[in-house]
């Protein structure tokens, strides 16, 4: 028995003395760059972040992996060139690398030999990201769907939580997940086929309501929350789809028609302005964060002479005033038709200094456009900055500030050229973006195994604590009917876009 | 084991062997294609399973049912899980010890159980699920200890249910153990088991995992089945074999009458349960989905179904047996253009088939197009991963492409696709002109064009155009423009199939354009290639019988007899 037991200590000993790392001494410098998976060299990331584990592409016999700052030292786990940071020394190792940075030695064996990679660092910013992402997880697919999901992802570690999954709720289609201001407890989701209908969340109130009206387009698409948490900006469209057969391009999706509608959450009803329902599209409304205008893109009304490929949308914005929900005037903001380029994704900084936008050749939808980059406005100076950093030779499209209005979260597909992944990046002062690096993943292969993409990324401040069963108890009553301000002359056969209320009262004379 | 049991032993047996005979004709793999079978060895893939009640089971499911891959196989495990059910139902809910009144009684649920597949919708989950509720069962009527000590690991047994095979299995379990504690008149011990196993499920499924009740039960009460409510029909017949186990009832019924009655109720529910409609079409679907197109040809011909998705089905086994133009409408061809490229098959065969189809002719995007919507539904399994790897390796789009191939790498059971890729990549990189990527390459349309919806003339010509050599995109156009009664573009098909060398033209070409010279008096450009006299002639007495046919009801359907298989009745009294 005293042997076994020997034995057993004698075990359990050898395999902590195996596990026991030691840095590689006698090393060669190597001038190789290493390969890693993601591609984490020389990035900048927020002091919140959780780690950024990655696998090791170049190929060796072993690894060792040390990751310094000053005087700390962390050695992470290696298993099959994955390199997997331990979640509390992470964090320890990061508060002390603010403004800093934080050292990655790879050491690698071959012929018994071990040398060294080149280094690579990680920049540690003092501005924090807000500590959780949502998006929705669903195939590439066009049509058909099946599972799909509204996800919340804690940024300072990797446990991802469901908002709602449609595998409760009849494999519906969810999508347009919106937030006042980053703000977990009060968002809004669209669902369609059954259930269907829009949930909007509020401190004081769950709703559910159909937001078509015999007098709108569609229901409410693309929403932005107006910063008093009393109206919801959306677009109505009648949105269509095409399919390209040349190998650059997969699909193109546009609007025969499209307006601009705003909610007004506790009337339960809906406005617009005919300057927002226009023959011409508008589409895509955010507001200024000071809740006066709110921006949208607008492009020339379809025609079939004209080709999608010549639709380009430019900028604008109208005022508003939200105490007596009436309107002001059109003004322009960007023409980008003018540069041969289509803007959309309109998105301002908190702080109202900066307009975040996606510049494509043509169109709106560009997440299928490889020719879609992000630029940067800067409002004040109404000058356009390419965030050449963030951009890569395939799409970059969806994108939310932060808070504190120092980072973005952008989608991308260069990782696969397929399913949009979350990037971020840090904006500093001048609007120039640093290196982007992809959502971290406690596993770095996720992201070659599963197929699905990371939909319409949103900063939030907090986690959603709304349970999925109240959502779900919500969305399985009948959604209440919304009534159409009375007050605007609107026809109800045409929709929103009513030929007359385009024309001046002089020309309809 | 007392001699009563004994005597059942060569009647469960026999049983086992019809059971594996019956569904070694019924042909398992007809159930494959309605489940979303395919299992990746990857954390991302697996994971997800142990986050809900059930999980494991449909994760063990998904594993066996490739099983249904090969006939034998597949009935092999339909037998198995038929003796397997029965043995456990025997030694855990009809033990020994009791005089009964019929000592088949143990295998009424396995019996209806194994109906159960009869569904090809029908999925290996539910049958695992009762597996590892009869055996966690078995282990907790092995615990011999106190009453009390018992109660908590039969508890702990009921979580374990409820995690592994879902609630409707634990609440069948906790029946079923009530019954037993009832009778040994153990209330405390069964208070105990109710309070710590409903409090501990509750606290589990509405906190730890959320697993709604609804969904389960819409599962349990699903419509996949001939049977309405097979589901828990299998589980209260488990609950009401172990009532009776409980109650000594004198032996009063002659034995044959009981084997009689067995055997009466094991036909009988395999006879309801079957749906001849049903069967067929899976069956097509079956053959389709594994490109067994001469098999599929044969059991068509020998079937009255008549769907736009079989009919797509047996056209494109047909084109790929190059026999498309000559045989097409021997078949029945009710849905136009449709029944080449069908839209309208909610469970993804649809897109399935339009994968496999714009492949062929050489429609790149479109195949990556249609293989994304049919993953979305069927999931990423081994033939549309393929078809995304060289789609995607085609487009030049690598990144793509290696991602699908590292993914079909990673699936389990697809040796042959894996084989197949691999090589066609290969030959490729070794001998860029011959191979057939390289021919997949130069199809690849140069010029961008929108893929119209319904209009598949025009989507084809442009094919056509881009590469005058694509024989498959000749054929699918020429099929089309037939099924659309498009007769303008014939000469147009043949100038093509001139230069794609062709001896002679396919007969339901010939069929057309000898229609076409009865109608106009000339003959279409022809391009040098003669007619069958044979048809000509044919064609000149069936417009002469068609001409002169009395309205009667008799001579039509005689018109039809005669000239069935001819495009000139297609083209004449099919809307």
């Amino acid at each position: 028995m005293n042997y076994r037991l020997l034995i057993y200590i004698l075990i359990v000993l050898s395999g902590f003395l195996a596990c026991t790392n030691s840095t590689p001494k006698n090393t060669t410098l190597s001038s190789c760059e290493i390969n890693i998976f993601p591609d984490y060299k020389n990035v900048e990331i927020p002091v919140n972040i959780a780690p950024l584990n990655f696998k090791i592409e170049s190929v060796a016999d072993d690894y060792f992996v040390q990751l310094c700052c000053k005087k700390d030292t962390l050695i992470p786990n290696i298993k099959n060139a994955s390199v997997s940071i331990p979640l509390n020394k992470w964090k320890k190792l990061l508060s002390k690398a603010i403004d800093d940075s934080i050292k990655a030695t790879v050491f690698f064996k071959t012929d018994n030999k071990w040398s060294q990679y080149k280094l690579f660092y990680w920049k540690v910013s003092p501005d924090s990201i807000d500590s959780y992402l949502s998006y929705r997880l669903i195939d590439p697919n066009y049509v058909k769907w099946y599972n799909m999901g509204i996800y919340q992802r804690n940024l300072s570690n990797f446990k991802q939580e469901p908002i709602l999954e449609n595998k409760h709720s009849d494999q519906n289609c969810m999508n347009c997940h919106s937030f006042n201001n980053r703000n977990p407890k009060q968002f809004m989701l669209h669902l369609r086929a059954n259930p269907s209908g829009t949930l909007i969340v509020t401190p004081d109130d769950i709703i559910f309501a159909n937001t078509k009206t015999e007098h709108t387009l569609s229901a409410g698409v693309y929403p932005a929350w107006h910063p008093s948490g009393k109206y919801i900006a959306m677009s109505t469209n009648r949105i269509n789809q095409k399919f390209h057969n040349h190998q650059s391009k997969s699909i193109e999706v546009f609007d025969k028609a499209s307006d601009i509608i705003v909610f007004d959450i506790k009337k339960r009803e809906i406005t617009t302005s005919p300057k927002l329902t226009t023959l011409q599209r508008e589409n895509m409304p955010t507001w200024s964060p000071d809740g006066k205008y709110l921006y949208f893109i607008k492009a020339p009304q379809r025609s079939d002479s004209i080709d999608f490929t010549e639709t380009r949308y430019d900028l604008f914005r109208i005022a508003f005033d939200a105490n007596t929900r009436s309107w002001g005037n059109v003004d322009t903001v960007l023409i980008a038709s003018e540069m041969g380029k289509s803007v959309t994704f309109p998105r301002i900084s908190p702080d109202g200094k900066y307009l975040l936008l996606t510049l494509s050749d043509y169109g709106y939808f560009t997440i299928h456009h490889s020719h879609a980059d992000l630029y940067l406005f800067n409002i004040e100076q109404e000058k356009l900055i390419p965030l050449s950093n963030a951009n890569s030779n395939t799409v970059e499209s969806y994108h939310s500030w932060s808070s504190n209005s120092k980072w973005i979260v952008f989608s991308s597909k260069r990782l696969d050229g397929v399913a949009g992944r979350p990037y971020f990046c840090h904006i500093d002062e001048n609007g120039i973006a640093s290196n982007p690096f992809v959502l971290p993943q406690k596993n770095p292969d996720l992201y070659t195994f599963t197929t699905q993409s990371f939909n319409i990324p949103e900063l939030i401040r907090d986690k959603v604590s709304l349970s999925q069963r109240n959502i779900l108890k919500m969305i399985y009553q009948t959604p209440e009917t919304i009534s159409f301000d009375s007050l605007i002359d609107i026809d109800a056969i045409t929709g929103a876009t009513k030929p007359e209320l385009i024309i001046s009262p002089y020309e309809r004379n | 084991m007392n001699k009563s049991y004994k005597n059942t032993i060569p009647y469960y047996y026999l049983l086992a062997l019809v059971y594996f005979i019956v569904f070694l004709f019924f042909n398992s793999t007809s159930i494959l294609i309605y489940q979303n079978l395919t299992l990746r060895t990857t954390p991302n893939f697996i994971t997800p399973f142990f986050s809900y009640a059930g999980g494991i089971s449909e994760l063990l499911g998904i594993l066996l049912s490739n099983l249904y891959k090969n006939p034998i196989s597949g009935a092999l495990l339909i037998s198995s899980i038929y003796i397997l059910s029965a043995y456990l139902t025997k030694n855990i809910l009809y033990p020994s010890k009791h005089s009964i009144t019929n000592k088949y009684v143990f295998i009424l649920p396995a019996i209806v159980l194994v109906s159960m597949h009869f569904s090809p919708k029908h999925s290996l989950s539910f049958d695992i699920g009762i597996l590892i509720t009869l055996l966690l069962l078995y282990l907790s009527h092995k615990i011999k200890t106190t009453y009390y000590t018992k109660a908590f690991f039969q508890t702990l047994i009921l979580i374990s249910i409820w995690y592994t095979s879902g609630f409707a299995l634990y609440a069948t379990s906790l029946l079923i153990i009530t019954i037993h504690y009832a009778f040994s008149k153990h209330f405390k011990s069964l208070i105990i088991i109710w309070l710590l196993s409903i409090l501990t499920i509750v606290f589990l499924s509405q906190i730890v995992f959320f697993s709604p009740l609804k969904n389960e039960l819409n599962l349990l009460l699903t419509h996949d089945y001939n049977i309405p409510y097979l589901k828990p029909i299998v589980l209260i017949l488990l609950v009401i074999v172990y009532a009776l186990s409980k109650y000594n009832i004198p032996k009063t019924k002659p034995k044959y009458l009981k084997l009689a009655l067995t055997t009466g109720f094991a036909i009988g529910i395999s006879i309801l349960s079957f749906n001849k409609t049903q069967y067929t079409i899976s069956k097509i679907l079956s053959y389709g989905y594994q490109n067994k197109h001469q098999k599929l040809i044969d059991f068509v011909s020998n079937t009255d179904i008549n769907s736009q998705l079989t009919t797509a089905n047996t056209n494109y086994a047909l084109f790929s047996k190059g026999e498309l133009l000559d045989k097409m409408f021997f078949y029945p061809q009710n849905y136009g253009n449709q029944g080449m490229s069908p839209n309208t098959n909610p469970n993804g065969f649809d897109a399935f088939l339009n994968m496999k189809l714009s492949y062929k002719t050489g429609f790149i995007n479109e195949t990556i197009r249609w293989a994304m919507e049919a993953a979305s539904i069927m999931g990423f399994n081994a033939e549309i991963l393929s078809h995304l790897t060289l789609a995607h390796y085609i487009n030049a789009n690598n990144k793509a492409s290696n991602k699908y191939k590292a993914l079909l790498n990673k699936t389990a059971f697809a040796t042959k696709e894996i084989k197949k890729v691999n090589k066609l990549i290969r030959e490729y990189r070794e001998n860029t002109i011959s191979s057939e990527l390289a021919k997949k390459i130069t199809q690849k349309p140069f010029n961008d064009f929108i893929t119209l919806k319904g209009n598949h003339i025009l989507n084809y010509e442009w094919v056509i155009t881009n590469d005058m050599l694509n024989k498959e995109a000749c054929e699918a156009f020429a099929a089309i423009c037939l099924l659309d009664k498009q007769l303008k573009y014939l000469p147009y098909v043949v100038r093509k199939m001139k230069q794609l060398n062709y001896k002679s033209l396919p007969i339901h070409i010939q069929e057309a354009a000898c229609y076409l010279y009865h109608k106009n008096n000339t003959l279409p450009n022809l391009y040098g290639f003669k007619l069958d006299d044979k048809i000509m002639r044919k064609s000149g007495e069936y417009l002469t019988m068609k001409q002169s046919l009395p309205k009667t009801e008799e001579d039509f359907n005689r018109l039809l007899e005669d000239y069935s298989g001819t495009y000139w009745i297609y083209f004449d009294f099919v809307e």
